[in-house]
């Protein structure tokens, strides 16, 4: 049975999509939606020195992303916002470890820009190491 | 996925594909989908019967017409009866045949088993997997071969 659904977003079209597809399945399975999104520090660590400001930024854009998803989700079907930091890959397999969702469902692609990539390098990676079925949305 | 939609799901006989064929079922029971369950070979069966076939004996050799019998067993025993399922059977790369019947019968998702026959050590996704859900139009499911012993209680 899916109960607890896992919804990692960053605020791409194809993220957006994936919520919606999250909400369609939450419906049909009463399950839970739990959407979460990483602050990418490692990127920005490359080549900014992690000034307050800076984290400051992040965490409020990732908060909007997140309040996005949240208000999409109709009355009745239950969901929570969770905001991480660190390697985005990484971090949503260490929250799978923790919170065992029965379902993982994001896009295909996110904000990367790359060209020509049919996949992107955190949905490859979570597609790999995810023992529960993951859903990935166009 | 719209209720009118319906899920295409790929078999190659593979004990992943069964198992992707028990999510569908449970998913279909949630959504009302139908399911079509979809088996793409390279050769049809004439080829397969073929004396002279060059291919080395195995699951490869194995007929369409084997694998959907043992799928359709397999559907019998499971189906819940409010569930309607059809059967269809391709010739063709599977690959590229599973993202064009899906999308030739607008369907809202494919489940697909992460690894199929083959056993090639060191990927985590068989080569089929990977190009469908790269090149299919609709949403993928992508399912795990599950150890029996891992429950959660
Ligand atoms: N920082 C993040 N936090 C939460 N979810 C994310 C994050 N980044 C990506 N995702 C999820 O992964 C999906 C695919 O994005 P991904 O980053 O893999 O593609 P990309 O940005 O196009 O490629 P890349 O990042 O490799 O350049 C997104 O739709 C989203 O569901
Ligand atoms: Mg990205």
């Amino acid at each position: 049975m899916i109960k607890n659904i896992l919804v990692p977003v960053d605020g791409s079209e194809c993220s957006d999509r994936a919520v919606i597809e999250a909400i369609a399945m939450a419906e049909y399975c009463e399950a839970k939606l739990s959407f979460l999104y990483v602050a990418n520090i490692n990127q920005l660590a490359i080549n900014a020195y992690l000034s307050d400001a800076i984290l400051d930024a992040v965490t409020k854009a990732g908060k909007v992303i997140l309040d996005r998803a949240m208000e999409t989700v109709p009355t009745g079907i239950p969901k929570e916002a969770y905001s991480e930091t660190g390697a985005p890959a990484v971090v949503i397999m260490d929250f799978v470890a923790e919170h065992n969702p029965d379902m993982i469902i994001m896009g295909s692609r996110g904000l990367g820009l790359v060209k020509g990539v049919l996949l992107g390098s955190v949905s490859q990676y979570v597609v790999e190491q995810s023992k529960c079925p993951v859903m990935v949305v166009k | 996925m719209k209720k009118n939609q319906c899920i295409v799901v790929p078999v190659d006989g593979s004990e992943t594909s069964i198992q992707a064929m028990d999510t569908a079922l449970e998913l279909a029971q949630a959504t009302g989908a139908k399911i079509i369950f979809l088996h793409a070979a390279y050769f049809d069966s004439s080829t397969d019967d073929d004396a002279d076939s060059w291919l080395p004996e195995g699951p490869v050799t194995e007929s369409v017409g084997d694998i959907m019998e043992d799928v359709r067993r397999v559907v019998k025993e499971r189906l819940p009866a409010n569930i309607n399922a059809a059967f269809a059977e391709r010739t063709g790369d599977p690959a590229t045949v599973i993202a064009e019947f899906a999308a030739a019968e607008q369907a809202g998702l494919i489940v697909i088993g992460a690894r199929g026959l083959s056993t090639v050590e060191g990927f985590l996704l068989g080569s089929v997997s990977q190009e469908v859900m790269e090149t299919a139009t609709c949403a993928v499911l992508i399912i795990k071969q599950k150890r029996q012993e891992e429950a959660f209680s």
